[in-house]
């Protein structure tokens, strides 16, 4: 019984602290969705050592923009060796509405399928504003 | 796909007991690396298995080095329709021909190793049809579970893997196996033999 008055307390307490606190939804580096908006894109076919070694995985690259929104610089923030150079070069080739940080965040997402479309087997996705999805079909058994 | 019998055309392929831990893998994965050390030093075989087509670029020894890496291979009890293939040794790939995926296999698996075929087996089993007949692998007959045999085997799946010039798809087609093993024999099997 003591105890349960306790927790209420407790419980009581840890509420009034939160509700007092503003969450931080954003930090001073936080690049926000709203400040990315895309005006071109180049699609990216799945790397063929990725592919053939099935390597699946998600690359996060910076991209510094010029005056007029073009990729500049790009660097991987996260991901693996086999995915983040063709990511890079990719991400070079893509212009965004200029914003005041002068930099934007791709998130590429690789991943291996067992499905076939009509168009084939290679598919790139764009999804706003930035998560672009890549897929490749798993081979036959030979 | 390597092995040394069996017309599996037509019925799909499924795994039990998958893994990508233990001893077998740690087998499968000596087998990788001592053809990872010794593919720089063996020019024929080097520039023979070499990717082609949509894999152009890729070479045997990056293969092997990434699929080592991420560990994206495994083994386990293959089935062909409803029997077991003491015959199948390996296969690369995941879908059936009817375009199902392999029961039992992650899609992050390259190519599956057989528990109970050639790589790890000097023999079929005693009882009926086998009689503990040897498994033997590739063109110059390689007892099963030996060194050469393994290599042999894995330089078939990995040929398959970034598509070697003149390499077939030879799932349920014994003579194209034969095919393949004769060009794995043909290019690397000073390699193979070398190989300690």
């Amino acid at each position: 019984m003591k105890t349960n008055a306790r927790n209420t307390v407790l419980a009581i307490a840890f509420l009034a602290a939160i509700s007092s606190t503003p969450l931080r939804a954003t930090q001073e580096g936080t690049i926000s969705d709203k400040e990315i908006k895309v005006v071109d894109f180049a699609d990216l076919e799945y790397p063929a050592l990725a592919r053939t070694a099935h390597i699946q995985g998600i690359v996060v690259v910076r991209a510094n923009l010029d005056d007029k929104g073009k990729v500049v610089e790009a660097v991987a923030i996260s991901g693996t060796d086999v995915l983040i150079p063709a990511c890079l070069d990719n991400a070079k080739k893509w212009r965004f509405q200029p914003n005041p940080r002068k930099t934007v965040v791709i998130v590429y997402n690789f991943r291996m399928t067992s499905a076939v479309s009509k168009s084939g087997c290679s598919h790139f996705m764009l999804e706003a504003p930035n998560f672009a999805t890549i897929t490749s079909c798993v081979p036959e058994i030979r | 796909m390597d092995g040394n019998g069996g017309n599996a055309a037509a019925q799909n392929v499924s795994v039990a007991n998958f893994s990508q831990m233990g001893s077998n893998q740690t087998t499968i994965s000596g087998v990788l690396q001592k053809i990872e050390t010794a593919l720089p030093n063996n020019t024929t075989c080097n520039n023979w298995l070499q990717g082609s087509g949509t894999n152009q670029g890729v070479s045997g020894l990056q293969q092997i080095q990434t699929v080592l890496s991420a560990n994206n291979f495994g083994h386990g009890t293959v089935s062909v329709g409803n029997a077991v293939a003491y015959g199948i040794a390996a296969f690369s790939g995941n879908k059936n021909p009817d375009k199902t995926l392999v029961a039992g296999v992650p899609i992050s698996a390259v190519f599956t190793v057989n528990d109970i075929g050639g790589f790890f087996n000097a023999n079929f089993p005693n009882s009926p049809p086998y009689r503990g007949q040897q498994q033997l692998v590739g063109t110059r007959e390689y007892i099963g579970n030996t060194l050469r045999a393994q290599a042999a085997i894995l330089i078939h799946e990995t040929a398959h893997q970034i598509t070697v010039s003149g390499f077939q798809d030879d799932f349920g087609k014994p003579k194209v196996v034969k095919a393949n093993d004769k060009l794995v024999d043909t290019n690397c099997r000073q390699l193979i033999e070398g190989l300690q």
